[in-house]
């Protein structure tokens, strides 16, 4: 079973749980509200190929709306959103008390280079820069 | 044990250091007020989480970052109270009093509350 896969059949099953639970019925509803807000800004990435790179091997688990494929050691943690069709790759190293965010390129989020020179990132940039929408399977 | 990493905190910058200090990411000394929850007591607070998200158009969430501006601070408050004076269950109102104490602290300041959960 690919990540794909299991990513799929983790949200059917919440989808299905949350017809007879109205608490995790709102709480998918914030992930899809995200992204009928947001998504036109995320780049779109193959989960499969995401958690190949970051937690080779995780197998989900759920939280909320969440779907959480966690390195097995316990470095990276890749959040992907039941709903919202989307994900987050987090660094769990990280000693700052705010929840890092990464790249696809594995990279803190903060701060963005271009043309050789460092800046900070806008919130609104962290935002954009630390969410992917998840590819369909015939978008994979 | 799944999540045992997962930390979800409450920002409050006290002045305008605090403010770049929060912006870029750096964790100020005595120029934020900061409060920690679990993820139950999150979860606990959920009901006013999305009060706050219909009051004001936000999308406060779990692994998201959001925030109540200075100038809703107060009607976040109020909101807040309304719960508390609904809702007596104990593991409710010891996760709403440490949301209030640093609501009123934004509130006092007029400095927004930073929830990055």
């Amino acid at each position: 079973m690919d990540t794909k896969t299991d990513y799929s059949s983790n949200v059917s099953a919440m989808k299905q749980i949350a017809d007879i639970d109205a608490g995790l019925a709102k709480e998918l509803e914030k992930g899809a509200e995200r992204a009928r807000r947001f998504h036109s800004n995320w780049q779109s990435v193959n989960i499969n190929e995401v958690v190949e790179k970051f937690a080779p091997g995780a197998v989900a688990y759920q939280k909320g709306g969440k779907i959480i494929f966690e390195s097995s050691d316990h470095t990276i943690a890749i959040i992907a959103d039941a709903a919202g069709g989307y994900l987050r790759i987090q660094d769990l190293t990280s000693k700052t008390r705010r929840a890092l965010y990464l790249t696809l390129d594995g990279k803190n989020a903060h701060n963005v280079t271009i043309d050789g020179k460092t800046r900070g990132r806008t919130t609104e940039e962290y935002e954009i820069a630390t969410h992917f929408r998840i590819k369909k399977r015939e978008e994979m | 044990m799944a999540l045992e990493w997962k930390k979800c905190f409450l920002s409050v910058p006290l002045d305008a250091q605090g403010l770049s200090d929060y912006d870029n990411w750096s964790d100020s000394n005595g120029h934020i007020y900061t409060v920690e929850l679990s993820v139950s007591e999150y979860e606990a607070l959920i009901e006013v989480f999305t009060k706050w998200n219909a009051e004001f158009g936000i999308l406060i969430d779990i692994f998201e970052e959001e925030t109540i501006t200075a100038n809703n601070a107060k009607r976040a408050l109020e909101i807040l109270q309304q719960q508390m004076d609904f809702n007596q269950r104990t593991k409710f109102l010891t996760a709403a009093e440490k949301l209030r104490i640093a609501l009123a602290k934004a509130v006092e300041v007029h400095m927004p509350l930073h929830l990055d959960f």
